[in-house]
């Protein structure tokens, strides 16, 4: 069974089986630790999860420095040989990962270490001008600002939300995030910055009237904390459910390879160059109905909202109060993705050209000549030999975080604090509900987030088995003809560059 | 006369890989507690260690204990509540409290009673000691004593990088809380600061 299919079907004993494999080989073994917290944390299993991400850090420190062998190997051999520390955005991602691990733990704290490693790493990659920006950590951002608000450090929070906001406004996948909105004019409201609120009041094109923390269609009929003097503006004392939707799966990195005869020397090259492919997936956003299951204790209500809820005998659980909201994407991973492996192609494709330029060299030194009588029969297959390794190591580097989501949708609820039962509609693009998941008890505390993640996985279509025939002839050999919705942009741009040559 | 002959060069060459493999196995060696062996920067036993020190130290020289015992004629009781860790490491905060726990009531100075994690666990004890034990060991609830402070801290960090290079900052505040008042009784403080290089190659 694929992982994909394993994760699709919810089998994540057997995913975990199956990525059991990766586990001994040690280039890849930051990608073994990452698929493995991932499929931990679908489980539910957040500290084993975070067990084997922070390994995974651990070890993405200690290859933080450039390993002379790997290196060289990599230039005669290929890419794969240099172990894999994950692309920028996936190692900030691992952050976002645990830090999420630990709020649905329930360790705000601990998850408020993980927001500071969050803004060194960001700082370091800033300070890197060569890093490519395109706002593929907004979303970490924006997190990072919800764990300092939860722990009421405004200034913090602020901060992490006008750079959260700053980082939307670089990228066009993703539009800045009706949340982020009422979140800025919330601090900037709570921490008195007029001018910046009025600044951001006329960019979005929000009314002060319609600012609200809670839209008065959300906002709990019976909510306890509601006084007449109530500000609309006021930090509610309301809990909060924020659900996080972690929907399908990244798309995957295949290689297209083309073979070509180089006419000064007669020997035939090979360049392989990775491109990325999406994978299926059919969800458009979730729908989160929540519904309370016991009264709010009597002790709790004002005697002005119901007098007869006060008395005992009369309290009902109010199956009136179901609240349903729609979740919004915060991050396209997918698109992020294949940014990041168009602003590296220059450099994958130099480092090709240049690997094949070396072996070809490599080729005519052993079949050249020398000056003894060397049988001539041990040079044919000493270059017969060379020619098919070089052929047949030629590979492109095609690894990648493939249990990442393909994007990343967030909804946010304030609700009264209490147990809850909530209800996940996974909804395709027209609306139908292609599957739903239910939690029976779900405890919002009051003024504190109360986090929840569901990772939607959908079943691929089966891929026709690839073929892996060394290519003897100057046609294109593309490995993975036949599976499925190849993206547009990258196999173009390949060609392109290989046409260049 | 030494010469680089082909079997020569064969031996160099097997000797080469005996030293590049002689690493390969696991090596033990035990240390001293207080040893200092720095490996990655990040927060370790040595900070704990020191950290530790220089609390107890300050805790038991300051006049809060004297003016108490004046007041009361007892000695303090304590309660040890949350250190907060803000820093940028997850921190085991444990080891320096236990640590200034076992100084302070072997100093015979002041007493601890359970923190709120420990002390469920002794009342359901002492409520199955209300139907399994005899009479005469019986433990009788509502007889716990009070805690006059409270301990509680903070670990904040401050890192400064830039390349390869790192300046981590570390500052531990504890502080005594008087359960009556709120007055702050004693504020400790330990602040230590690492440079770190990162190294730039491997093998």
């Amino acid at each position: 069974m694929t992982i994909e299919r394993a994760l699709a079907t919810r089998q994540y004993d057997a995913a975990l089986q199956s990525i059991e494999r990766q586990s001994n080989q040690k280039n890849q073994r930051v990608l073994y630790l990452l698929n493995k917290g991932m499929i931990l944390r679908m489980k539910r299993d957040f500290t084993g999860s975070n067990l084997a991400l922070e390994a995974a850090k651990q070890e993405i420190n200690r290859l933080y420095a450039t390993s002379i062998r790997e290196n060289t190997l990599s230039f005669v051999v290929n890419d794969s040989t240099v172990s894999y520390t994950g692309d920028e955005y996936e190692q900030v991602l691992l952050h976002f990962y645990m830090a999420l691990n630990f709020l649905e733990l329930g360790k705000p704290d601990a998850a408020r270490v993980e927001a500071l490693q969050v803004d060194i790493k960001l700082r370091e990659l800033d300070e890197n001008s060569s890093s490519q920006q395109f706002g593929e950590h907004a979303l970490s951002r924006y997190l990072t600002a919800m764990i300092y608000e939860d722990s009421s450090e405004w200034s913090d929070a602020m901060i992490a939300y006008r750079k959260a906001y700053e980082e939307y406004k670089k990228t066009a996948a993703t539009p800045v995030p009706n949340l982020l909105k009422q979140d800025l004019l919330r601090l900037t409201q709570r921490l008195g910055l007029r001018d910046e609120q009025a600044k951001y009041q006329t960019e979005f094109g929000i009314t002060p009237e319609k600012i609200s923390t809670i839209p008065p269609e959300e906002l709990p009929k019976k909510s306890v904390h509601e006084s007449k003097e109530h500000e609309p503006l006021a930090i509610p004392r309301n809990g909060e459910l924020v659900f996080f939707l972690h929907n399908g799966l990244a798309p995957i990195k295949r290689e297209k390879a083309v073979s070509l005869l180089d006419p000064s020397s007669g020997k035939i090259v090979r360049i392989a160059l990775p491109y990325y492919q999406a994978r299926l997936n059919l969800v458009h956003a979730a729908r989160i109905s929540v519904m309370e299951q016991q009264p709010i204790p009597n002790i709790l209500l004002p005697d002005s909202i119901n007098p007869d809820l006060i008395k005992p005998g009369l309290v009902k659980p109010n199956t009136s109060t179901t609240n349903t909201i729609t979740t919004e994407q915060m991050e396209n991973v997918a698109a992020v993705a294949e940014h990041t492996l168009n602003a590296r192609m220059p450099a994958i494709t130099a480092r090709t050209l240049a690997r094949a330029v070396a072996k070809v060299h490599l080729q005519n030194t052993v079949t050249k000549p020398s000056g003894k009588d060397n049988d001539a029969m041990v040079r044919l297959i000493g270059g017969v030999a060379m020619q098919i390794a070089s052929i047949a190591t030629e590979r492109a580097d095609t690894r990648s975080w493939l249990t990442l989501p393909s994007n990343i949708q967030l909804a946010r609820l304030p609700l009264s604090p209490g147990h809850y039962s909530v209800k996940i509609e996974l909804l395709a693009a027209g609306g139908q509900i292609v599957d739903t998941r239910e939690y029976a008890d779900v405890v919002v505390a009051p003024a504190r987030k109360t986090y929840l993640t569901e990772h939607w996985v959908a079943v691929q279509p089966a891929v026709v088995p690839t073929t892996t025939s060394p290519p003897v002839t100057l046609f294109e050999s593309s490995r993975q003809k036949s599976a499925a919705q190849p993206t547009s942009a990258l196999p173009s741009n390949t060609n392109q560059t290989v046409g260049r040559k | 006369m030494f010469k680089l002959t082909l079997s020569n060069f064969k031996l160099g060459f097997v000797l080469t890989m005996l030293l590049l493999t002689g690493g390969c196995a696991t090596s033990v060696e035990r240390m001293d507690a207080g040893q200092v062996k720095d490996l990655s920067g990040a927060w370790n036993d040595t900070d704990s260690q020191q950290v530790s020190e220089e609390m107890i130290r300050d805790v038991l020289s300051r006049g809060w204990m004297a003016e108490f015992m004046n007041n009361k004629n007892r000695q303090p009781a304590l309660i040890v509540g949350e250190v907060r860790n803000l820093s940028h490491e997850h921190i085991n905060v444990n080891t320096f409290v236990a640590d200034m726990e076992r100084a302070l009531i072997n100093a015979g100075k002041v007493k601890f009673v359970a923190s709120s994690t420990e002390r469920n666990e002794i009342r359901t004890e002492r409520k199955d000691m209300d139907l399994n034990a005899s009479e005469a060991t019986r433990k009788e609830m509502g007889q716990e004593q009070g805690a006059d402070f409270m301990l509680k801290g903070t670990i904040n960090t401050i890192i400064d990088a830039s390349g390869r290079t790192q300046v981590r900052f570390y500052q531990v505040d504890l502080t005594l809380i008087s359960l009556v008042d709120n007055n702050k009784v004693w504020i400790g403080q330990k602040k230590i600061k690492k440079l770190v290089e990162r190294s730039k190659l491997r093998f």
